[in-house]
């Protein structure tokens, strides 16, 4: 099966856009590649494209760090299998970071 | 919450504590939609907002400090409440009267809160309040001189940063805020005239702070350090409405809701300096929530089984200089406390003509006054002329008052003259 190109929209919040330039919103195509693309391939993507500082405050292993969670399509991933589901096309992926309290 | 504690009383005045941060901001909807209301259980009390700009001291430049301030006033004036704006530099003009605990509550007792409450309604439905609530102008006003500059003088904020700057630790830097922080609310609040101030503690920075403060060594103080209400200060009361709050659901919460944020960035660390123990607890919180999603509501509970100790008439001699809570020290600790202090030069060498305000000004001077984590904070902190004004002259003040009272002790029976005062 030929994959389609997938776009999506990335959003940061709660302090994680810090981590990304200041840049709360990311429209994104992602390439076709042969494996699929999972949560788990897509924090493999954003780590190396899109993240610009210190990603050992984003990233803990090949999962996020702990206190940020994770909105597909306005659902939390929990729900949805967290590092193994499978990106649709038009998905939106947000991350909002609750460290450092408010 | 507030209606289970019962110490919101219709009419008071409330200062609300803004970080920009998700939790503050959630409190301050929250706020919005309990007294827009129609129902009986609408909320009655006025509120008004502050906002402390710490862009200083958490690595933001003028420029980014500027933004920072304009994105929260238009939050501020959009909720039609009076605001304060604040700036952490104004810490250093705080006046020694902040470190004492203001008077407590009237002698008589004040109605019961049913009594309160009731009397409140009948008030209203005699003034024929039609609209069942206060209109509130479109925008709010900011509170004090609007034509003041937006940022403090830069001489100001080259000083605060020298004072920490001098601080050894992340651990002591992360406390000097929080006291600083809380001083300064808590001084708008007493000449303001607010009884009460509302901060924006999740049950998730709840569970930390515990976890924190028991590793601080505030073991004797968790109570009033995370409880819902907070009363050390005496004429003011702090109350924490938002602790039983996951920061995953507030998180949710002002995701669904549109709930407006203005994220400050946290503290920097220097390149070599380990993390401090506030943020060791977060991590290690945060990542046992992983895998055990009961941890957080578990520490919480614990916490909540904790009531202060009943308010002794506690003199401000035994209360500490720093955090206002009883002195915990007895004095056969102290001798194991000894082998750690060094006894500094007294400041300003050359210029301390008078030999009894130099003994005064050293470190060692200071010890007594403090309680058992504070003297652990004090001693991460810089010299003592990087100190605020305001601390070093509480501390001169009880120290001498300490000798004074020493002296009329050894001497018995003779006329004084009254010593400086």
């Amino acid at each position: 099966v030929i994959s389609s190109l997938l776009v999506h929209c990335f959003y940061f919040r709660g302090g994680a856009e810090l981590l990304f330039d200041g840049v709360k919103k990311h429209q994104v195509t992602l390439p076709c590649q042969p494996e699929p693309w999972d949560i788990r391939n897509l924090l493999k993507w954003i780590k190396q494209n899109l993240l610009k500082e210190r990603p050992e405050l984003f990233m803990q292993g090949e999962s996020v760090r702990p206190g940020i969670l994770v909105l597909i399509n306005d659902a939390d991933w929990e729900l949805m299998g967290e590092l193994d589901y499978k990106l649709q096309d038009q998905d939106n992926v947000l991350f909002i970071s609750t460290l450092h309290g408010g | 919450m507030l209606g289970k504690n019962r110490v919101i009383f219709p009419g008071d005045k409330v200062l609300l504590a803004l970080s920009g941060g998700p939790a503050s901001s959630a409190m301050l909807r929250q706020v919005q939609e309990g007294l827009s209301r129609e129902t009986a259980k609408r909320l009655r009390f006025i509120p008004s907002l502050i906002y402390v700009d710490e862009g200083a001291v958490r690595g933001q430049s003028p420029a980014q400090r500027e933004e920072s301030l304009a994105r929260m006033e238009t939050l501020l004036q959009a909720t039609g409440f009076p605001y304060h704006l604040a700036h952490l530099e104004q810490a250093l003009e705080l006046p020694a009267s902040i470190l004492r605990p203001g008077p407590g509550g009237s002698g008589e007792p004040g109605p019961s809160y049913k009594e309160a409450v009731e009397g409140f309604i009948q008030q209203q439905r005699q003034e024929g309040d039609r609209d069942g609530g206060t209109s509130l102008p479109s925008l709010g006003t900011r509170v004090g001189d609007p034509a003041a500059p937006r940022l403090p003088a830069a001489a100001r904020t080259q000083e605060l940063l020298r004072l920490f700057e001098a601080v050894e630790t992340p651990t002591a830097r992360e406390e000097l805020l929080q006291m600083l922080r809380i001083h300064l609310i808590l001084q708008t609040a007493r000449t303001r005239g607010y009884a009460k101030v509302m901060t924006g503690e999740s049950c998730t920075r709840v569970a930390i702070k515990l976890l924190t403060n028991l590793a601080l060594g505030r073991g004797a103080f968790l109570a009033v350090d995370t409880g819902f209400v907070d009363d050390r200060h005496g004429d003011v009361m702090v109350v924490r409405p938002m602790r039983e709050y996951m920061a995953k659901e507030i998180a949710f919460y002002n995701h669904f809701f549109d709930v407006p944020t203005v994220i400050a960035p946290p503290l920097p660390t220097k390149r070599r300096e380990k993390p401090s123990i506030h943020r060791l607890m977060e991590r290690f919180l945060l990542g046992l929530q992983e895998d055990f999603p009961s941890t957080i509501s578990t520490v919480y509970r614990t916490g909540e089984k904790l009531s202060p100790a009943p308010a002794k008439a506690s003199s401000e001699s035994q209360r500490c200089l720093l955090c206002l809570c009883a002195l915990d020290i007895a004095g056969e600790e102290e001798l194991a406390l000894e082998p750690t202090l060094i006894t500094e030069e007294p400041e300003g060498n050359g210029c301390c003509q008078d030999p009894a305000a130099a003994g005064a000004e050293s470190r060692a001077a200071f010890i007594p006054l403090l309680c058992y984590s504070c003297r652990l904070t004090f001693k991460e902190l810089g010299p003592l002329a990087t100190l605020p004004p305001y601390v070093r002259a509480e501390a001169r003040r009880r120290i001498r008052r300490a000798e004074m009272e020493q002296q009329s002790q050894e001497v018995p029976l003779e006329d004084e003259e009254p010593g400086e005062s």
